[in-house]
Protein backbone atom coordinates (compact mmCIF):
# COMPACT_ATOMS: atom_id res chain seq x y z
CA UNK A 1 0.00 0.00 0.00
CA UNK A 2 1.19 3.49 -1.01
CA UNK A 3 2.14 5.86 1.66
CA UNK A 4 1.35 8.69 -0.56
CA UNK A 5 -0.93 10.52 1.18
CA UNK A 6 -1.93 13.27 -0.98
CA UNK A 7 -2.84 11.50 -4.55
CA UNK A 8 -6.63 11.78 -5.32
CA UNK A 9 -8.16 9.08 -7.37
CA UNK A 10 -11.17 10.57 -9.48
CA UNK A 11 -12.43 13.83 -7.52
CA UNK A 12 -14.06 14.27 -10.95
CA UNK A 13 -16.21 10.75 -9.62
CA UNK A 14 -16.05 10.16 -13.36
CA UNK A 15 -15.55 5.95 -12.07
CA UNK A 16 -19.24 6.23 -9.61
CA UNK A 17 -20.93 7.75 -11.79
CA UNK A 18 -19.87 5.05 -14.80
CA UNK A 19 -20.80 2.56 -11.80
CA UNK A 20 -24.16 3.93 -11.27
CA UNK A 21 -25.14 3.74 -14.49
CA UNK A 22 -24.34 -0.04 -15.65
CA UNK A 23 -25.21 -1.34 -12.41
CA UNK A 24 -28.60 -1.30 -10.55
CA UNK A 25 -27.94 -0.93 -6.83
CA UNK A 26 -30.97 0.13 -5.07
CA UNK A 27 -32.31 -3.05 -2.88
CA UNK A 28 -29.76 -5.45 -4.93
CA UNK A 29 -27.46 -7.90 -3.24
CA UNK A 30 -23.85 -7.54 -4.53
CA UNK A 31 -20.74 -9.42 -4.53
CA UNK A 32 -17.52 -7.03 -5.14
CA UNK A 33 -14.78 -9.11 -6.02
CA UNK A 34 -11.44 -8.24 -5.41
CA UNK A 35 -12.26 -5.43 -3.44
CA UNK A 36 -8.57 -4.54 -1.80
CA UNK A 37 -9.12 -1.81 1.41
CA UNK A 38 -12.71 -1.17 -0.17
CA UNK A 39 -11.76 2.13 -1.50
CA UNK A 40 -14.99 1.84 -3.97
CA UNK A 41 -17.05 -0.08 -2.31
CA UNK A 42 -17.55 3.11 0.11
CA UNK A 43 -18.39 4.82 -2.84
CA UNK A 44 -21.45 2.45 -3.64
CA UNK A 45 -22.40 0.92 -0.76
CA UNK A 46 -24.83 3.07 0.16
CA UNK A 47 -26.85 3.16 -2.29
CA UNK A 48 -27.18 -0.92 -2.26
CA UNK A 49 -29.18 -3.13 -0.28
CA UNK A 50 -26.57 -5.73 0.60
CA UNK A 51 -22.65 -5.47 -0.25
CA UNK A 52 -20.27 -8.80 0.29
CA UNK A 53 -16.85 -8.22 -0.74
CA UNK A 54 -14.48 -10.65 -1.38
CA UNK A 55 -10.69 -10.44 -1.36
CA UNK A 56 -7.26 -12.67 -0.87
CA UNK A 57 -5.73 -10.33 0.67
CA UNK A 58 -5.64 -10.60 4.97
CA UNK A 59 -4.59 -7.07 5.40
CA UNK A 60 -6.42 -5.25 3.09
CA UNK A 61 -9.22 -6.68 4.63
CA UNK A 62 -8.38 -5.86 8.04
CA UNK A 63 -7.70 -2.11 6.35
CA UNK A 64 -11.11 -2.55 5.06
CA UNK A 65 -12.74 -3.41 7.86
CA UNK A 66 -11.00 -0.18 10.20
CA UNK A 67 -12.27 1.61 7.24
CA UNK A 68 -15.93 0.47 7.78
CA UNK A 69 -18.22 3.52 8.20
CA UNK A 70 -20.36 2.59 11.16
CA UNK A 71 -23.84 2.84 9.45
CA UNK A 72 -22.42 0.41 6.77
CA UNK A 73 -21.31 -1.99 9.81
CA UNK A 74 -24.61 -4.37 8.28
CA UNK A 75 -24.81 -3.38 5.12
CA UNK A 76 -20.87 -4.40 3.82
CA UNK A 77 -19.83 -8.15 5.17
CA UNK A 78 -16.25 -8.49 4.51
CA UNK A 79 -15.13 -11.97 3.19
CA UNK A 80 -11.46 -13.05 3.03
CA UNK A 81 -11.60 -15.91 0.21
CA UNK A 82 -10.18 -16.40 -3.25
CA UNK A 83 -12.95 -16.04 -6.02
CA UNK A 84 -11.97 -19.65 -7.50
CA UNK A 85 -14.04 -20.87 -4.88
CA UNK A 86 -16.59 -18.61 -3.59
CA UNK A 87 -18.14 -19.97 -0.26
CA UNK A 88 -21.94 -19.01 -1.47
CA UNK A 89 -24.61 -20.68 -2.01
CA UNK A 90 -26.19 -20.53 -6.04
CA UNK A 91 -28.19 -17.70 -6.71
CA UNK A 92 -27.55 -15.50 -3.64
CA UNK A 93 -26.38 -12.00 -6.12
CA UNK A 94 -28.75 -9.99 -7.70
CA UNK A 95 -24.67 -8.28 -9.07
CA UNK A 96 -21.59 -9.21 -9.43
CA UNK A 97 -18.62 -6.07 -9.33
CA UNK A 98 -15.46 -6.65 -10.29
CA UNK A 99 -13.37 -3.12 -10.03
CA UNK A 100 -9.46 -3.23 -11.03
CA UNK A 101 -9.55 -6.99 -10.48
CA UNK A 102 -10.30 -9.24 -13.65
CA UNK B 1 -9.67 -16.22 -14.09
CA UNK B 2 -11.91 -18.51 -16.45
CA UNK B 3 -12.99 -20.56 -12.89
CA UNK B 4 -13.66 -17.47 -11.03
CA UNK B 5 -16.06 -15.88 -13.71
CA UNK B 6 -17.92 -19.60 -13.90
CA UNK B 7 -18.17 -19.43 -9.95
CA UNK B 8 -20.14 -15.78 -10.23
CA UNK B 9 -21.94 -17.45 -13.01
CA UNK B 10 -23.49 -20.29 -10.32
CA UNK B 11 -24.01 -17.45 -7.48
CA UNK B 12 -25.72 -15.39 -9.24
CA UNK B 13 -29.47 -15.43 -9.38
CA UNK B 14 -31.00 -15.53 -12.80
CA UNK B 15 -30.67 -12.40 -15.12
CA UNK B 16 -28.28 -11.18 -12.69
CA UNK B 17 -25.49 -9.03 -13.87
CA UNK B 18 -21.41 -8.64 -13.86
CA UNK B 19 -19.48 -5.32 -13.76
CA UNK B 20 -16.17 -5.38 -15.04
CA UNK B 21 -14.25 -2.39 -14.51
CA UNK B 22 -10.71 -1.55 -15.12
CA UNK B 23 -8.60 0.51 -16.49
CA UNK B 24 -6.31 -0.67 -20.41
CA UNK B 25 -3.55 0.25 -22.54
CA UNK B 26 -0.01 0.12 -22.05
CA UNK B 27 0.34 3.42 -21.46
CA UNK B 28 -1.07 6.65 -18.94
CA UNK B 29 -0.89 9.67 -20.18
CA UNK B 30 0.79 12.18 -17.88
CA UNK B 31 -0.77 16.21 -17.86
CA UNK B 32 -0.10 19.03 -16.52
CA UNK B 33 -3.21 20.86 -15.26
CA UNK B 34 -3.39 24.51 -15.27
CA UNK B 35 -6.80 26.33 -15.20
CA UNK B 36 -8.91 25.48 -17.91
CA UNK B 37 -5.48 24.32 -20.16
CA UNK B 38 -4.00 20.97 -20.04
CA UNK B 39 -0.79 20.10 -21.04
CA UNK B 40 0.65 16.96 -22.07
CA UNK B 41 3.56 16.15 -20.70
CA UNK B 42 4.40 12.47 -22.07
CA UNK B 43 3.13 9.08 -20.85
CA UNK B 44 3.98 6.81 -18.21
CA UNK B 45 5.06 3.24 -19.53
CA UNK B 46 2.32 0.38 -18.07
CA UNK B 47 3.62 -2.60 -20.16
CA UNK B 48 3.44 -4.87 -17.41
CA UNK B 49 -0.39 -4.37 -17.79
CA UNK B 50 -0.08 -6.18 -20.98
CA UNK B 51 -0.28 -9.66 -20.11
CA UNK B 52 -2.31 -9.63 -17.35
CA UNK B 53 -5.24 -7.13 -20.23
CA UNK B 54 -4.94 -10.08 -22.65
CA UNK B 55 -5.93 -12.51 -19.87
CA UNK B 56 -8.52 -10.82 -18.45
CA UNK B 57 -10.06 -10.13 -22.48
CA UNK B 58 -9.29 -13.69 -22.95
CA UNK B 59 -11.22 -14.98 -19.70
CA UNK B 60 -14.03 -12.76 -20.58
CA UNK B 61 -14.00 -13.82 -24.20
CA UNK B 62 -14.07 -17.67 -23.52
CA UNK B 63 -17.30 -17.19 -20.67
CA UNK B 64 -19.51 -15.30 -23.24
CA UNK B 65 -18.27 -18.56 -26.15
CA UNK B 66 -19.21 -20.84 -23.46
CA UNK B 67 -22.72 -19.03 -23.25
CA UNK B 68 -22.89 -18.24 -19.89
CA UNK B 69 -22.64 -14.28 -20.21
CA UNK B 70 -23.76 -11.83 -22.79
CA UNK B 71 -21.98 -8.39 -23.40
CA UNK B 72 -25.12 -5.98 -22.72
CA UNK B 73 -23.10 -2.50 -22.56
CA UNK B 74 -19.53 -1.57 -23.07
CA UNK B 75 -17.89 2.02 -22.38
CA UNK B 76 -14.80 3.45 -22.72
CA UNK B 77 -13.51 6.14 -19.81
CA UNK B 78 -11.14 8.09 -18.42
CA UNK B 79 -9.88 8.45 -14.37
CA UNK B 80 -7.57 11.19 -13.29
CA UNK B 81 -5.11 10.50 -10.41
CA UNK B 82 -3.60 13.94 -8.72
CA UNK B 83 -0.41 13.94 -7.58
CA UNK B 84 0.80 17.39 -6.01
CA UNK B 85 3.97 17.20 -8.23
CA UNK B 86 5.20 14.99 -10.96
CA UNK B 87 8.25 14.16 -8.66
CA UNK B 88 5.53 12.90 -6.10
CA UNK B 89 4.34 10.76 -9.13
CA UNK B 90 7.49 9.30 -9.99
CA UNK B 91 8.29 8.52 -6.04
CA UNK B 92 4.69 6.55 -6.21
CA UNK B 93 5.61 4.73 -8.46
CA UNK B 94 8.70 3.46 -7.11
CA UNK B 95 7.15 2.81 -3.91
CA UNK B 96 4.44 0.24 -5.78
CA UNK B 97 7.19 -1.05 -7.22
CA UNK B 98 4.80 -1.62 -10.13
CA UNK B 99 4.35 -2.71 -13.87
CA UNK B 100 3.88 1.31 -14.24
CA UNK B 101 7.56 3.23 -15.39
CA UNK B 102 8.27 6.52 -16.14
CA UNK B 103 11.50 7.48 -18.11
CA UNK B 104 13.50 9.98 -17.14
CA UNK B 105 13.02 12.41 -20.14
CA UNK B 106 9.63 12.59 -19.51
CA UNK B 107 9.80 13.22 -15.46
CA UNK B 108 12.32 16.10 -16.56
CA UNK B 109 9.62 17.65 -19.19
CA UNK B 110 6.94 17.30 -17.10
CA UNK B 111 8.83 19.00 -13.83
CA UNK B 112 9.78 21.90 -16.27
CA UNK B 113 6.10 22.08 -17.55
CA UNK B 114 4.66 21.88 -13.95
CA UNK B 115 7.18 24.85 -12.71
CA UNK B 116 6.15 26.81 -15.99
CA UNK B 117 2.65 26.41 -15.54
CA UNK B 118 2.91 28.24 -11.28
CA UNK B 119 1.94 27.72 -7.69
CA UNK B 120 -1.76 26.79 -8.32
CA UNK B 121 -1.09 23.89 -11.05
CA UNK B 122 -1.62 20.43 -10.64
CA UNK B 123 0.06 16.71 -12.19
CA UNK B 124 -2.52 14.44 -12.93
CA UNK B 125 -2.24 10.72 -14.93
CA UNK B 126 -4.64 9.89 -16.71
CA UNK B 127 -5.91 6.10 -17.12
CA UNK B 128 -8.57 4.82 -19.70
CA UNK B 129 -10.79 2.54 -18.68
CA UNK B 130 -13.35 0.42 -19.53
CA UNK B 131 -16.72 -0.60 -18.29
CA UNK B 132 -18.72 -3.66 -19.23
CA UNK B 133 -22.19 -4.84 -18.46
CA UNK B 134 -22.54 -8.72 -18.88
CA UNK B 135 -26.34 -10.79 -18.05
CA UNK B 136 -25.68 -13.64 -16.90
CA UNK B 137 -27.36 -16.48 -18.98
CA UNK B 138 -29.27 -19.39 -18.32
CA UNK B 139 -26.85 -22.75 -18.97
CA UNK B 140 -28.65 -25.36 -17.86
CA UNK B 141 -25.12 -27.61 -17.30
CA UNK B 142 -24.35 -24.89 -14.56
Amino acid sequence: MTTNLHLQRDPEQNEIHMLQNYAELASKHILEIGSGDGRLTWRYAHLAGQVTTLEPGASAVAVAKRLRSHDLQTKVNLICSQAEQLPFSKQKFDGAIFAWSL
Amino acid sequence: MVHALQEVHRVLVPDGYMIDLRPVGIEYALEVVAGEQVISVGNADAAGRAARDQAANQAVEQIQALGLFIQEAHTPFSLYTYFPSPIDYSEHLLERGGSTQIEDDTLANAVREFEKAGTNAQFRARHSMIISRYCKQDVPSY
